[in-house]
């Protein structure tokens, strides 16, 4: 099983470097957990600096379901100044929303006791591949 | 050097049912999708080669250190952190918007080793 696990972080690891028109990856503030938190811990964690000096930061929990899937996920993506664009996580705080526990917030992070509103996720299976994509399609096209 | 890649039959079916502008789009999906296969078995047996491997044990020790740090810094045990964190009865930290989800993937990591793997967390 754990053959799975790594796998998929190779896979990740092949997709992030096949980014490099997007991706600065010789920026000192890029890190990828190791292969073996895949494999055995089955967390992968990440912050991948842009371009454009935006940032992204991927805290994932992986399980098995067939294929293996990210039970637990966060996506913080943050622009230059260090203003968050849009977060797409999982917890289970938001029953409200149509798409729970997958969830999106917008926008700048809310003034302290203020609220961070949710909306449904704008992407149909969230992950670390469809979660890149929409920053490419969005951003960087 | 150009490298060569074999198109399962599955795959021409599913390409005989997409038509119109999107066939060049799915076309290019699924090519980049098998290189990048290709590279990720070829990163991999590179890695092999030149790293040592963790043991269990060690990616454990690693990780429950980790997770000791965030129960000493906010002053909670994991579980009840994860109950919290997970129904909105805590919030993200403003001062580190992303800490607590770090925290959230490590408990979750060290619970399924500990089920996995028999360890257990010192007294």
């Amino acid at each position: 099983m754990a053959d799975k696990f790594e796998v998929y972080y190779w896979e990740i690891y092949a997709f992030i470097f096949d980014s490099g028109d997007m991706l600065a990856l010789d920026d000192p503030a890029f890190s990828l957990s190791d292969v073996d938190e895949a494999a055995i811990g089955h967390a992968i964690y990440a912050v991948l600096p842009f371009r454009n000096a935006s940032r992204l930061y991927a805290e994932i929990f992986l399980a098995e379901d067939g294929e293996v899937i990210e039970e637990r996920y966060a996506y913080v993506y943050y622009d230059a100044g260090g203003e968050r664009i849009l977060q797409y996580d999982n917890r289970s705080h938001h029953p409200e929303i149509a798409t729970h526990p997958h969830h999106l917030h917008k926008g700048p992070l809310p003034a302290p006791g203020g609220e961070d509103r949710a909306w449904k996720t704008d992407i149909e299976y969230v992950n670390f591949e469809s979660v890149l994509l929409r920053i490419r399609e969005r951003f960087f096209s | 050097m150009s490298t060569l890649i074999a198109i399962p039959d599955e795959l021409v079916e599913q390409v005989k049912s997409v038509t119109g502008m999107k066939l060049e789009q799915f076309l290019l999906d699924a090519a980049r999708r098998q290189v990048r296969q290709i590279r990720a078995q070829q990163l991999r047996t590179e890695y092999e080669h030149t790293h040592q491997r963790l043991t269990p044990q060690q990616v454990y020790k690693r990780t429950l250190d980790q997770v000791a740090a965030f129960e000493l810094k906010y002053g909670l045990p994991s579980e009840q952190f994860l109950r919290e964190f997970e129904s909105g009865a805590l919030n993200e930290d403003r001062g580190d918007w992303t800490a607590l989800y770090r925290w959230r993937i490590m408990a979750y990591s060290l619970r399924r080793m500990e089920q996995e793997y028999g360890f257990t967390r010192p007294a």
